[in-house]
């Protein structure tokens, strides 16, 4: 018999009205038959969608959302909008973000904030940083060898770090 | 829910609706279709180049010529490129930076002296296809697709320092998505000494310690024959 943790994925409690839609991005993942299972908790950060939109959504695009990239729906990360890769082949190159677009870049990314070892070691932080500060590798680091995010203190990472750290750990 | 949450996200986003085949977009934030400040040069100040988005199915043939094998501070150096003449839309981002990130001194022939190739639709009295641009601190060379089939650039190095060079080529279809198009991409990184001409680090030493590992090897296998 064979024994599989089966991770459930949770919100952390509600802190105000606007948090209650995000329930929808939820997930559970299911056993393989014959197992015996035991529960391992994750929780998903709140991560505000407002400050997505606003702040981190523009970063993503910019950075990411090209269709030899992250403008991939069979990528793990992607990042939907004008000028870049359109979720639904049929929407006009220069057509204005649609909110499915958003909404999926918004769980995507907000899927690249669990993390077994707590959100400042999410995959969405630590790939697109350089190895000297902490990063992971990335395959989107330049053909210079240059990561994404020279450091820590490069604005973008900050934007990004504040918004997956702002809601819940 | 999943609607509502759509619905929220998208609220007050900002919105426009323009072509992408115009210098200025790139300077423009990605939310607005721009490039976000990226001229996808290929140099380390872009990192990323046109491949990135546009197709490589169809790849290019361009041909480079001037490409010294090092650099002197002072001389002056002019690298042509030229792509074929076919139904297909090229343009072109290039750029030339040091380690610090700034340009040498970049110039385009005067216009009189550009030849045909150079100008839009290939025409002897056209305009010409190519643009200096400065971007804060960064030159850029742009050739918008109208007709042209080669640039020459002119450069002069001011110090011994490093110069990484960045090109790349995009032959559209002419199609509004990437899918379809070809690209070529150019990068290098240019010397003052006669060491490499590449960005990758096979230098004197690399190779001394690559001699001395087949050395190595070859003994060793001698050695294992003996017994």
């Amino acid at each position: 018999m064979h024994t599989a943790a089966v991770r459930r994925i949770v919100p952390p409690p509600m802190k105000s009205s606007r948090s209650s839609f995000l329930l929808g991005a939820l997930c559970v993942l299911g056993a393989a038959p014959g197992c015996e299972l035991e529960e391992d908790v994750v929780e998903v950060p709140v991560a505000d969608p407002l400050v997505f939109r606003d702040e981190v959504y523009p970063i993503l695009l910019g950075d990411c959302g090209f269709t030899g990239c992250h403008g991939n729906p069979d990528r793990f990360f992607a990042v939907f909008g004008t000028a870049r890769a359109r979720l639904d082949p049929a929407t006009d190159l220069d057509a204005p973000v649609t909110p499915e677009e958003l909404a999926v870049s918004y769980t995507r990314a907000r899927s690249m904030l669990i993390s077994p070892d707590g959100v400042k070691r999410a995959p969405l932080l630590r790939k697109p940083l350089a190895l000297d500060d902490g990063g992971v590798g990335h395959k989107g680091s330049d053909p210079w060898g240059n990561a994404l995010f020279p450091s820590k203190d490069d604005p973008r990472f900050q934007t990004l770090a504040a918004w997956a750290l702002g809601g819940g750990q | 829910m999943k609607a509502a949450l759509a619905l929220a996200l998208v609220a007050a986003t900002p919105s426009a609706a323009r072509a992408y085949s115009e210098l200025t977009r790139f300077a423009e934030p990605a939310v607005d279709g721009g490039g976000g400040g990226r001229y996808f040069t290929g140099a380390p100040t872009d990192g990323y180049s046109c491949h990135v988005c546009h197709d490589d199915v169809a790849a290019p043939s361009v041909t480079v010529t001037g490409m010294p094998a090092h650099i002197e501070t002072g001389a002056t150096y002019d690298l042509t490129l030229t792509w074929p003449e076919d139904d297909r839309k090229y343009s072109l981002a290039l750029e030339l930076v040091d380690a610090e990130g700034n340009p040498p001194a970049i110039a385009l022939p005067a216009l009189a002296d550009q030849p045909p190739e150079m100008r839009c639709a290939g025409d002897r009295t056209g305009a010409s296809a190519a643009q200096l641009v400065s971007v804060g601190a960064r030159r850029i060379v742009y050739v918008e697709p109208c007709g042209a089939h080669q640039l020459t650039v002119s450069f002069t190095p001011s110090s011994d320092d490093e110069l990484f060079l960045g090109a790349g080529v995009v032959a559209a279809d002419g199609f509004e998505t990437s899918d379809g198009d070809g690209t070529f991409e150019l990068r290098r990184t240019l010397r003052s000494t006669v060491t490499s001409t590449t960005g990758c680090a096979i230098n004197g030493q690399a190779s001394s310690g690559m001699a001395a590992a087949l050395g190595f090897c070859a003994l060793a296998l001698f050695r294992r024959r003996r017994k």
